[in-house]
């Protein structure tokens, strides 16, 4: 059975073709919701009901088309919301503290240079942290799934413009994490 | 920051977390196995009557569901009643060395305990986080506990070296009645080994105050809504299986449709002492000239509310009322609407935003054994959309292909492309793709996509698709009349 071919028994209500598609995606769909939610059991509900979602709403689905942009986009959306609606920002703000994170990112400059080790990879996890549930969205989007800016602005509905937008903020937000830790 | 090495990093956090022989499929089964029966029973007439039974037992509960006396508790959510709804006898502030913990409310209900919690007096540091990233649980009697549903996130700025403030909520499973004191538990604070750690946070339940939470009534949802019809063919769709399933009353897990398709949708009015809420959503049922964008954000797609007179009502966005999960094509809103305006209400959308595609497919021999970096010029010219392009260039590039096209400048930025070569997914690597705008007359576009086995080679089916995002006008009304007192 191939992926075109399990849509297809699943729109005839065959659960085969859900089990295809839960197999085929589930790893990479927990994985991208983990990073967002940092939680796994979380993550595994999140992307149980996604599926369950899916599963409802697969009749409107054209079977010729990929289907992990589609369940990935929902997985994303989810996992974002899941996120905002319990977390009550103080001030996460680039507006408040703009000049200081402007000076950090100035001596920021060879961050790049330094993710290579253990230390390192819970340094950035931890300022993913950080970052506002959209900002990780971006990140996990471009890094993580490796999706183009345009894809990223197909998935999402928005402009290009906004998504490099983001995904700049998000980045440079996390260059001034890393650099904090890196003068410490 | 080289891309390669954030995604090694990210890869390797997800894969040290996330185990590979994680399997969702029991529990997803588990779930969606009822739907199989009842597609097995609806192609047994002979079952029928059970079918029949089953319906009206639902016809039974949603009656039911009308008129049901619940609760809501601003910045809570609604909250269910059935059983008694009790709520911290006192906030609780716990000092210690410096740092102040203070659990500021508790709140719990047959379906779920709301806690809202604060941490003062951290230090912003440049060294990074000024807190822990320990998860706090509700700790019962004999030891058992609640883990977080969701919740405990949350971020923070201000001056270095200043105290600042950190709040937040979190959800956790209800509190089993009977279980009056918990303890609200806290590995640590501060950065790990930097404060004080275990923190134990004694907290009392009493039944919440008679007026602690909002008398609300769900009421009818009758409502007549309006919606521009659109010339596009809706997209087909093969067959439509009516199938009852357990979803939470308040959030239909398909979105029923307005009676004229695509539109506003009341799901829900929730009746409070001095307002009503009214809960719906902007459902796609795919007879738009594009998909509707669906938006995590209550404050997107606001539409304009009037009275009876025609002059424009305030409303409060209630974005404690939500699905937790947006679905794509859907958009829920929640609005709280003061009780003094005069009906009937009719609530406007001027516009929405949807994204619209075409697809072009078009054939391309690379032979049998193409080489990287050879190259095939095919100056075809293809529409797409509303735009016309030629595709000028393929070429074999490592693990892949790139090809090249162009456009004139009539075509817009915020248009983007995806490419795909016809019966290959299953081993695609990534696509990416690029626009240069700097000629004064022309776009060009650069469109590759790379495969994690060797690429396709032969006669190939290239399909490009084109997505735009456009707003497209309506105006899609719904038009609500509070009931008479």
């Amino acid at each position: 059975m191939n992926e075109k071919q399990a849509i297809q028994r699943l729109k005839k209500g065959d659960i085969s073709g859900l089990e295809f598609l839960v197999k085929d995606h589930q790893l990479k769909a927990v994985r991208t919701a983990y990073l967002i939610t940092r939680d796994v059991g979380l993550a595994e509900d999140i992307v149980q009901d996604t599926f369950v979602r899916a599963f409802h709403s697969i009749h409107g689905f054209d079977e010729n088309r990929s289907f992990e942009p589609w369940f990935l986009r929902s997985v994303l959306n989810a996992s974002v919301k899941v996120v905002q609606m319990s977390s009550r920002l103080i001030e996460v703000g680039s507006e408040s503290d703009g000049s200081h994170f402007a000076e950090l990112i100035s001596r920021a400059e060879s961050v790049e240079e330094q993710i290579e080790s253990l230390e390192i990879q819970k340094q950035i996890w931890e300022a993913m942290h950080k970052l506002s549930p959209r900002q990780r969205a971006v990140i996990v989007q471009r890094y993580f799934l490796e999706m183009s800016e345009k894809e990223m602005a197909t998935e999402s509905g928005a402009a290009v413009g906004t998504i490099k937008w983001l995904l700049n903020a998000a980045r440079e937000r996390l260059r001034a994490l890393l650099a904090e830790r890196s003068e410490g | 920051m080289k891309e390669k090495r954030m995604k090694d990093v990210l890869q390797s956090i997800a894969q040290r977390d996330v185990p590979e022989n994680m399997d969702l499929w029991p529990q997803i089964a588990g779930r969606v196995e009822s739907r199989n029966f009842l597609q097995t029973v609806r192609a047994r007439p002979a079952l029928a009557l059970v079918l029949v039974l089953l319906a009206l037992a639902l016809l039974s509960s949603v009656a039911y569901a009308i008129g049901k006396v619940t609760g809501y508790i601003p910045g809570v959510g609604i909250v269910d009643q059935s059983v008694p709804v009790r709520v911290l006898a006192q906030p609780v502030v716990i000092k210690r060395e410096g740092v102040t913990v203070t659990v500021a409310q508790l709140v719990t209900n047959a379906e779920y305990t709301f806690v809202a919690y604060a941490f003062d007096a951290l230090i912003l540091s440049r060294n990074g986080s000024p807190m822990c990233s320990a998860t706090p649980v509700l700790q019962l009697p004999y030891g058992s506990k609640l883990g977080l549903l969701s919740g405990g996130g949350g971020g923070w700025g201000g001056e270095v070296g200043v105290p600042i403030r950190f709040e937040t909520t979190a959800y956790y499973p209800p509190i089993p009645a009977g279980v009056d004191h918990v303890t609200f538990a806290l590995d640590c604070v501060l950065p790990e080994g930097t404060g004080p750690e275990n923190w134990q946070i004694p907290l009392t339940l009493i039944p919440a105050p008679a007026d602690f939470v909002t008398p609300a009534v769900e009421i009818g949802a009758t409502f007549v809504a309006s919606s521009p019809k659109f010339v596009t063919a809706p997209t087909p769709t093969i067959e439509t299986v009516l199938t009852p399933f357990e979803v939470d009353p308040a959030f239909p897990d398909t979105p029923t449709p307005v009676p004229s398709g695509s539109g506003l949708y009341l799901e829900q009015v929730i009746e409070l002492p001095d307002s009503y809420i009214l809960v719906g959503n902007f459902a796609d049922t795919g007879d738009l000239p594009g998909a509707v964008l669906s938006t995590g954000s209550a404050y997107d797609y606001l539409p304009r509310i009037e009275d009876m007179t025609g002059n424009p009502v305030a409303f409060n966005v209630r974005d404690d009322i939500k699905p937790i999960v947006n679905w794509a094509n859907t958009y829920y809103w929640a609005y709280e609407i003061e009780k003094s305006v005069q009906g009937p209400l009719k609530i406007t959308l001027d516009e929405i935003d949807i994204s619209t595609s075409d697809t072009v497919r078009f054939d391309f021999d690379a032979g049998p054994t193409p080489q990287v970096g050879q190259e095939w010029q095919l100056n075809l010219p293809i529409h797409l959309g509303r735009y016309d392009y030629v595709i000028d260039s393929a070429e074999m590039i490592q693990d892949g292909y790139l090809f090249k096209f162009h456009s004139g400048t009539e075509v817009p930025e915020g248009t983007s492309f995806i490419l795909d070569i016809v019966g290959s997914s299953q081993e695609r690597g990534s696509m990416a793709g690029s626009e240069d705008r700097r000629p004064k007359d022309i776009v060009k576009y650069s469109q590759n996509i790379t495969y994690l086995v060797p690429p396709p080679t032969g006669q190939l089916v290239v399909e490009l698709t084109l997505y735009e995002t456009i707003p497209l006008q309506g105006p899609w009304t719904l038009t609500w009349t509070p009931p008479v007192k």
